[in-house]
């Protein structure tokens, strides 16, 4: 695999950027001299990097992308929309209608608000759960990423103690801790925030115990806690209006991110009506939160989902390609098992504890242009089809066969 | 059982037992026993001494050692035993001009890598911080190296010292893997002069296995490497 040009570019940004790369997409976060560092160009589900290596992705911009790059029914409402300009001294009406047309699908959403990453909005609804209730502390699960801010953030520089006093972990799953913990902070917590399921990175996705989310829901209604559910990375993925639909719960609050404007970075947080006054209180904005290219794009993605029953076609390719893949790799010896839902799925190797087989398994996919990555779910996206998925089937049987010559690998 | 230290002697204590440390790999790497044990222990009033070879120092003194090349040791206790004390000086004026050795090749590289993953472990176990990193992680052993060799040294937990480093043993089990491309990136790593997010991307460190562990690992040495005054 050539990488000179990715290679000359990391080092240049090394010169001007803090570690070159940062954060989800570091190097050193996914396999550093097996991936590529840059990407050029993208289109449906396959993406070119600088050195013109061509990549069957399964990573859909770490979920960012649910039409496939470049969708031309998306690209096109941006390209009227860039005609007229994106960011104004006051809002587009396309604000108006993508908040009509998000609380008209969202069904529990009486409001909605908009800004640019998950984080904006996660921490937001928070403080939103705080001013409505009047409480400070806020519950979540262990090892669950809401964000890069300091109240949650998975690095571990520029902490303070302050920053986590009020913030409680409970084991995902496990409703009696959680409810030990608003027992023994009662009228102190103002929310529990959550993911549909729990999808950790470096470690296999857990999917909700059955009466889980009830649970918590009657436990949050009960003591007059919100609800807030974290649906950034996967809206759009499990239901198209919303993965408190497919596990059958009602949020107070739900952010949603990532898949909204299919490449354009834009977030959302919608509402229930009584926290409407409290959402009025707490400040949010930034300068180009109101950017009509994203709000447009959003509007053209959540047209095709909502019409095309996007959320049912990837659950169904992703079924599909979970289990042909563990059928491949079962035939190769090796023990590959995909957790978590089939059109976002996380794998991992029985008996891998430390995970050095399922970064050789990457490497070896990354050799024959797979792109998988080791410590991350993937996600299946509306442009892969059952062509492209043979296709991966093909390669990641040429991969497992080849898997020992490349342990050795950097 | 694990001595306690308290934060103000942090530092010092990091720096002598890298001194430590340094020596014992100088000894390993040119194939020779030790001729004395500078294990360091700490002493009321700021005084560390250096095994029984009679070598002490105030606090101050080891970092300003550190830091301006030269200090004057404890008289007092150098008296007492002029001739190992004097032996034990000439160890760590050696130590210190590998330090300084401007040619880059095995010997120095082990060496510093050596006194950089002691003055780590050290922080590990008695930083408040490094400690609350490693909380969830006892019982876990990772193997630091070169990519040509595989791992040299492993960075394993016991109920005795906490935290510590010791020589790998072919086929241990490990929970991850840092392994260092050459000797050059070895010594800029130890050093602070490499930041590991780019020498991970360009190849110069191979990480394999429990990433965030590694992460945690390499977030306290440079916990230390701010801390700790290098020669």
């Amino acid at each position: 695999m050539k990488r000179k040009q990715s290679d000359h570019w990391f080092e240049r940004a090394g010169k001007v950027i803090p570690g070159g790369i940062y954060g989800h997409v570091a190097p050193v976060a996914g396999l550093p001299r097996s991936f590529p560092h840059y990407c050029d160009r993208a289109s449906g589900c396959r993406f070119w990097d600088l050195d013109g290596n061509e990549w069957l992705d399964f990573m859909c911009g770490f979920g960012a992308i649910l039409h496939g790059y470049l969708n031309p029914v998306v690209e096109e409402a941006v390209s009227r929309q860039r005609e007229r300009g994106s960011v104004f001294n006051q809002p587009s009406t396309l604000m108006v209608e993508l908040a009509e047309r998000m609380t008209e699908a969202i069904d529990f959403g009486q409001w909605a608000v908009f800004a640019k990453n998950g984080s904006d909005l996660t921490t937001w609804a928070i403080r939103v759960a705080r001013e409505k209730t009047g409480r400070e502390f806020v519950i979540k699960a262990k090892g669950a990423y809401h964000g890069v801010d300091a109240w949650c953030d998975p690095g571990l520089g520029g902490r303070i103690p302050a920053d986590r006093e009020r913030i409680l972990e409970f084991e995902w799953n496990d409703f009696d801790q959680l409810s030990d913990l608003v027992i023994q902070n009662r009228d102190r917590v103002a929310a529990v925030i959550l993911t549909p399921y729990h999808h950790a990175a470096f470690g296999p996705s857990v999917m909700p115990v059955e009466g889980f989310w009830q649970e918590v829901e009657r436990l949050c209604k009960e003591e007059g806690i919100a609800l807030v559910l974290d649906d950034v990375r996967t809206g759009g993925r499990l239901h198209d209006f919303g993965s408190h639909r497919f596990f059958g719960f009602t949020p107070d609050l739900a952010i949603y991110s990532k898949a909204l404007g299919n490449g354009y970075a834009i977030s959302a947080c919608l509402g229930a009506d009584d926290f409407k006054v409290a959402a009025t209180d707490v400040f949010l904005t930034g300068s180009c939160w109101n950017d009509a290219l994203a709000m447009a794009a959003a509007l053209a993605s959540l047209d095709l989902s909502y019409k095309g029953g996007v959320a049912e076609q990837v659950m169904h390719l992703g079924d599909y390609f979970v289990s042909e893949l563990e059928k491949v790799c079962q035939a190769g010896n090796l023990e590959l098992k995909m957790s978590g839902p089939p059109s976002m799925p996380y794998p991992y190797i029985v008996g891998d504890d430390h995970l050095f087989q399922i970064q050789d398994f990457c490497k070896a996919c990354a050799l024959q242009g797979l792109y998988f990555h080791p410590h991350h779910n993937w996600f299946i996206g509306n442009s892969h089809t059952e062509t492209d998925l043979n296709e991966a089937l093909e390669r990641v049987g040429l991969a497992v066969g080849k898997m020992m010559e490349i342990a050795d690998l950097p | 059982m694990k001595a306690e230290v308290c934060m103000d002697r942090l530092v010092p204590w990091a720096l002598a037992r890298s001194i430590w440390a340094s020596a014992m790999q100088l000894h390993a790497a040119m194939g020779k026993e030790p001729k004395m044990d500078l294990l360091p222990s700490l002493h009321a009033d700021g005084i560390v001494l250096f095994g029984s070879s009679g070598l002490a120092f105030s606090d101050n003194s080891l970092i300003g050692a550190t830091q301006k090349g030269w200090a004057v040791p404890r008289l007092m206790n150098f008296m007492a035993s002029p001739f190992t004390a004097l032996r034990a000086l000439q160890v760590i004026i050696s130590i210190s001009k590998i330090h300084r050795f401007k040619e880059i090749g095995r010997l120095q590289a082990e060496v510093i890598l050596r006194s950089g993953l002691e003055a780590t472990v050290t922080y590990m176990n008695f930083h408040p911080y490094c400690q609350e990193l490693f909380f969830n992680e006892v019982g876990a052993t990772f193997g630091i190296g070169f990519r040509d060799e595989g791992p040299i040294w492993k960075i394993s937990w016991n109920s005795v010292e906490s935290w510590q480093v010791s020589d790998y043993l072919n086929d241990e089990e490990l929970f991850g893997e840092l392994l260092f491309t050459d000797y050059d990136s070895a010594i800029s790593c130890s050093v602070g002069m490499l930041s590991h997010l780019i020498a991970a991307g360009s190849g110069k460190i191979l990480l394999a296995g429990r990433i965030p562990l590694l992460d945690k690992f390499g977030y306290a040495s440079r916990i230390a490497q701010k801390e700790v005054p290098q020669p």
